[in-house]
């Protein structure tokens, strides 16, 4: 073993005994990070005095926020380090490797084979034209030297081993037909395909559903334990890493301000940020009292009926009834693909409705020429707010102009005014209005996500239709996005369509909750009764996939098993 | 975004050539020594001397004055041909994509079949139907090099079509102009630049081309092109006279590309950060 992980010989880093060896109680850590310092060219350090060890076989947890340098700690154990950024001192040994002084040659020996990842976004890391089966025999043959047969005999037991039933169809399958959790199976299968030593999933099941990610934690586990694999986990959610991992850190602006076991870490926190952390999980109404009862509330502001729509012959949305009252906020759960973005496309008039209707204040709005489509929109009255701010703001024009276009589109010329709104608008998100005059690159996510909503709110709309608002924030981010959307409900009136898979926004926000199945509503009521008791066995099925804090992990093993 | 530039020693070094052409361009006229139409019969085809810097040609003109003379309308009528190829390209490659199918469908033939033609024999043509004359030649070579405008143009408005922020920019009741003004337009003429100054150059050996063709300019009137041809014409007796109309084509058009370069890895650094 030693021998293989000087690098010399070339061909056999990793020697394949170690698969079939339970780690022993170790006296040497299989990874070990002593003071890692990351900087940038201009000396900004991102990673500060990072040190933990790993054991052969152990799992560690790496919990943060975006930006908070988990990430970059990880590459920089890779030696995958964006551009500009270097490590300025520490050791990263691996094994008795140092990682940090290895030249590129015998990286190429390391890297892929006895160390190897899995990131966020799957689809990104397939070649589009190429069958996926190919991809993997092309990293088999890379990594392990075997003949054409051999290889593609090995991607279809890879390829079963990660759970596909119907390996050889797969193994013919573009990365376009898979779904976004077979696509990470696909490249959980190449990461593993040179039986790694060390395995670093980088916030590897954050785009997937809960139900989709729930499986692919559990698949990673069960490779883990079958493989004998050091896993390194990093995820923004607390909760997903306390299922897998004996070990946690978490890190804060690059530096780690809390480590330890799990349970320890859970049960006892050492800094008032994994506190909130965890606060932040527990299912908590956001502070406010909810509409006690919404049949006092009169007539409905929003109401859809009978409502049918889709792509061409495509139907997406089959009979679907709604109604939102004044100051109420719905809470829209439900897979990706279930219809949620189509059903609020339709409400927008993005998408034409087959059959149905939608009125907002008594007035239809289905089906509406160009011309009084433009003078709904440009009253304002209902406001769309996209997933991902850095999307939806365009990169060139500053916050101010951002959120006074709607303003200028509908006419105002008043440069007073204009000005006052931006600034009521600002500070009812609680953003500086010296940030006003930025770049939304330069602004971070949850600033972002508010100057989304302030462009939403300078409209004074009556409606807001969120789209996944909080799903790109981190915890703390998330908590101030969704009691400021909260507020607004209280103090302004404004109701909301709220959609979002994580069900643990959807129970702290919403008054009320629809359950979207295949385009159908199959459960609604009040939020506490759906998510408390769910009827149908679909929602029953969303909520016991998604993951949950908990301290004892031996308590709760049942949970990340597949649906 | 000149500061940027000027980081690159290429666009510095092309900065100063084109301001040389640029003053060259203006007040090359008046800075010739001689009238470069003045024929001087007791010095033809001199070498480069005292009195006739780079020599004289067989007529016994100055053929340092006929250079600076050229200067202006070589620099002239490729701008001009840009600038054609520039309004007839952006306009409806930004329009092709935000004003429906039908509309793009034809914009995309009428591209098309534009780029099957070939320059020379196309501008010839022209000038064989509309006079010879420079204006004409130029508008020729504007059209043809219209595809590449329209290519940049639509290619980057493609690019943001389907942006977020210009589906919430529809929503708060934009209208396609609107969408245009404040989202598109900025955004398209970074890469637009790029190819303009590269097709500058481009257009400038063009009119080299049809010059020392005849085409466009009639002698006597003096352009880079048309001094090439007749040096060329008496490479025998004046075996250097090439060189010099030579060199500064070559170097008007090389500093072209080196900042039409400059510009786009600029722009391209800018986006990363």
């Amino acid at each position: 073993m030693t021998q293989a992980q000087s690098g010399l010989p070339a061909d056999n880093v990793v020697t394949l005994d170690i698969r079939h060896r339970r780690p022993e109680p170790p006296a040497e850590p299989l990874l070990s990070v002593r003071n890692l310092h990351v900087v940038t060219a201009q000396g900004r350090e991102l990673v500060r005095d990072v040190s933990f060890e790993l054991a052969a076989g152990g799992t560690l947890g790496i919990v943060g926020e975006s930006g908070s340098g988990k990430s970059l700690t990880c590459r920089a154990i890779l030696d995958v380090l964006p551009p500009g950024l270097n490590i300025a001192s520490g050791s990263i040994r691996f094994g008795d490797v140092d990682l940090s002084r290895l030249d590129t040659a015998s990286w190429k020996d390391l890297r892929g084979k006895a160390l190897s990842a899995v990131f966020q976004d799957p689809g990104s890391y397939l070649n589009p034209s190429v069958p996926v089966g190919r991809q993997l025999v092309e990293a088999i043959r890379a990594t392990l030297r075997l003949g054409r047969t051999a290889a593609r005999d090995r991607a279809l037991e890879l390829l079963r081993q990660v759970g596909f039933e119907d390996a050889s169809a797969v193994y013919r399958q573009y990365p376009f037909e898979l779904s976004g959790g077979m696509a990470q199976r696909v490249l959980i299968a190449i990461a593993i395909c040179a039986g790694p030593r060390l395995l670093i999933a980088d916030e590897a099941t954050t785009a997937l559903d809960v139900t989709v990610q729930a499986e692919v934690l559990d698949l990673i586990d069960r490779l883990r334990r079958e493989q004998a694999l050091t896993l390194i986990l990093v995820s923004h959610d607390l909760a997903v890493v306390s299922q897998i991992c004996e070990h946690v850190i978490v890190m804060r602006d690059g530096a780690i301000v809390d480590a330890g076991p799990t349970r320890s870490v859970l049960g006892n926190p050492q800094s008032a940020y994994t506190r909130s952390l965890i606060e932040d999980h527990a299912v908590q109404t956001i502070e406010g009292a909810r509409p006690a009862s919404l049949s006092g509330k009169g007539t409905p502001l929003l109401t859809v009926k009978g409502l049918h729509a889709g792509y061409g012959i495509r139907t997406v949305i089959e009979d679907v009834d709604l109604e939102l009252a004044p100051g109420e906020i719905l809470g829209l759960i439900g897979e990706t693909g279930s219809g949620k973005t189509t059903l609020l496309r339709t409400i927008l008039g993005l998408i034409p409705t087959a059959s149905g209707t939608i009125e907002l204040d008594g007035a239809r709005i289905d089906g509406l020429n160009a011309g009084p489509l433009r003078e709904l929109r440009r009253s304002g009255a209902l406001q769309y707010v996209f997933q991902d701010p850095l999307r939806s703001l365009d990169p060139d024009l500053t916050i101010a102009a951002s959120v006074t276009e709607g303003l200028h589109l509908r006419g105002e010329t008043d440069g007073a005014s204009i000005a006052q709104a931006l600034g009521e608008a600002l500070q009812a998100v609680g953003l500086d209005a010296a940030l006003a005059s930025r770049l939304p690159r330069h602004l971070s996510g949850g600033q972002r996500q508010r100057a989304v909503i302030a462009r939403a709110l300078a409209l004074d709309p009556r409606v807001l239709l969120l789209d996944e608002p909080v799903s790109a924030l981190d915890a703390v981010n998330r908590l101030h996005v969704l009691k400021l959307l909260r507020g607004l409900a209280q103090e302004k009136g404004i109701a909301q369509v709220f959609i979002s898979h994580d069900l643990g926004s959807v129970a702290g926000i919403a008054d009320r909750v629809a359950v979207l199945y295949r385009g159908r509503i199959v459960e609604t009521g009040p939020a506490d009764q759906v998510l408390a008791d769910p009827s149908h066995p679909y929602t029953r099925r969303l909520l016991a996939a998604a993951p949950r804090l908990s301290a004892q992990r031996s308590e709760a093993p049942a949970v990340f098993t597949a649906h | 975004m000149i500061r940027q530039l000027l980081r690159y020693p290429s666009a510095r070094a092309a900065f100063v050539i084109l301001a040389v052409v640029a003053v060259l361009a203006v007040f090359g006229p008046f800075l010739a020594p001689h009238d470069p139409l003045a024929q001087d019969g007791s010095a033809l085809l001199q070498p480069p001397g005292t009195r006739y810097w780079l020599g004289t040609d067989a007529l016994g003109r100055d053929v340092f004055s006929r250079l600076l003379a050229g200067s202006t309308v070589s620099v002239l009528a490729s701008l001009l041909s840009v600038s054609i190829g520039l309004v007839l390209g952006i306009v409806p490659g930004l329009l092709s994509v935000f004003l429906g199918r039908r509309f793009e469908w034809i914009n995309l033939r009428v591209i098309d079949a534009l780029m099957m033609l070939p320059f020379l024999v196309f501008a010839i043509a022209m000038t064989a139907m509309l006079g010879n004359g420079l204006v004409q030649a130029m508008f020729a070579v504007g059209i043809l090099i219209t595809p590449a405008f329209f290519r940049v143009t639509r290619a980057a408005a493609l690019s943001i079509a389907n942006a977020e922020y210009i589906e919430a920019a529809r929503l708060m009741g934009a209208s396609t102009s609107a969408i245009l003004r404040r989202h598109v337009v900025a955004k398209v003429l970074p890469p637009v630049a790029v190819a303009a100054a590269s097709m500058t150059g481009g257009c400038l050996s063009i009119v080299a081309s049809l010059t020392f063709l005849g085409i466009g300019v009639v002698p006597p009137d003096p352009t880079w092109g048309g001094l090439l041809a007749t040096d060329l014409a008496n490479l025998y007796d004046r075996p250097f006279g090439p060189v010099a109309p030579a060199l500064l084509i070559v170097a008007t058009v090389w500093a072209l590309n080196a900042l039409a370069d400059a510009l786009r890895d600029s722009g391209r650094k800018e986006t990363a950060a």
